[in-house]
């Protein structure tokens, strides 16, 4: 009979222990490099140029806070985004306001890398090959009868005069 | 044939690019540090529109409030000055309400959660809104919080008040808040 007492209590226990297993939701761990990856692509208001991961200003602590709560709730770093762009603002994501400025922070690196090559090029061809000098008098060219004959012409020219 | 001295050389296409390149960060540099310049507001004119919608649900316009003395507070529940000022708001609400006083509580830069729980720690019961997108900060010019601004009966901004209200300012606001409400009255 004791078995069966024993049997009794494992499957009592083994009961118990799957119902509380199913009611305890899964919880979403939520590291600190987490929120750091997500807030390492955003700014605070206060804090310019100081991206979100390494502000240590109270704005930004209870910012890197929400995403946290964000992430537990199972949201994706772009919808975390997203919240944070319609909720405060471009400015979060360090995207600039006016579409002017946003032409500008694209097109002028651009633009200083193509000058720079530019002028690179340019320097390295006239280290090499110095260009002469405009409208400078050209010598003029003295045409000599020997280097004006070809090889075949040379050689022939020597052998009669042998 | 000799050269003539005042026969300029030619600027090189790989020069005239950098020198392009160069002319644009410097206009790019002006135009950013102009945009930082720029006042949003002037005393003496109407304050930039705006329309919020407060932590209660209200939809509310500047206009709807026009006729009264508007008091906007810009603040943060991240800011220790604003918490400290939060007294001297509850006070003014209580005191000029009645004759006509509109506190308007916009916060700047916030979490929803935490603004709430800055405005229920400190017992506010006028309007408060979060201004989305901080886009009553830029059209007003702001450059941090807390800053309050009062709007006139006459719809134009009357006094701007940069940083937190004092106990060495507080008195002289309440006068001018009382001047205000008098105008027009």
């Amino acid at each position: 009979m004791k078995w069966i007492y024993a049997w009794m209590y494992l499957c009592a226990g083994l009961v118990f222990t799957l119902t509380v297993m199913a009611q305890t939701p899964d919880p979403v761990t939520v590291t600190a490099d987490d929120v750091n990856a997500v807030a390492r692509q955003m700014y605070c208001m206060e804090c310019e140029n100081i991206p979100l991961d390494v502000c240590g200003t109270q704005a930004c602590v209870q910012w890197r806070e929400e995403i946290r709560l964000q992430l537990a709730e199972g949201k994706t770093a772009n919808e975390i985004l997203e919240y944070f762009r319609i909720y405060h603002g471009d400015r979060a994501l360090a995207i600039p306001r006016s579409p002017w400025q946003r032409f500008l922070s694209l097109w002028l690196p651009i633009i200083g890398i193509i000058s720079i090559v530019a002028l690179g090029i340019n320097l390295l061809r006239q280290a090499s090959h110095p260009t002469p000098r405009h409208n400078a008098p050209t010598p003029p060219q003295v045409e000599s009868p020997v280097s004006s004959l070809t090889y075949q012409q040379r050689l022939d020219q020597d052998l009669n005069n042998l | 044939m000799t050269d003539s001295p005042n026969k300029k050389t030619p600027i090189s296409a790989a020069n005239l690019t950098l020198l392009v390149g160069v002319v644009l960060v410097i206009v790019a540099v002006g135009l950013q540090l102009m945009r930082r310049s720029v006042v949003g507001v002037e005393v003496g004119t109407p304050p930039p529109p705006f329309e919020v919608t407060t932590y209660d649900g209200e939809t509310l316009q500047l206009s709807d409030l026009a006729g009264k003395v508007v008091l906007i507070n810009f603040w943060a529940s991240w800011c220790i000055p604003c918490a400290q000022e939060a007294p001297y708001l509850n006070e003014l609400h209580t005191d000029y309400a009645e004759a006509g006083l509109v506190l308007l509580g916009l916060s700047h830069s916030d979490i929803e959660r935490d603004a709430r729980a800055f405005l229920a720690e400190h017992g506010a019961t006028y309007r408060n809104a979060p201004d989305t997108a901080s886009r009553i900060y830029q059209a007003y010019g702001l450059t941090g919080v807390p800053e309050s601004f009062i709007i006139g009966r006459d719809g134009n901004l009357a006094y701007f008040l940069p940083g937190s209200i004092t106990s060495t300012n507080y008195s002289s606001l309440r006068q001018t808040i009382e001047t205000l409400l008098n105008e027009g009255a």
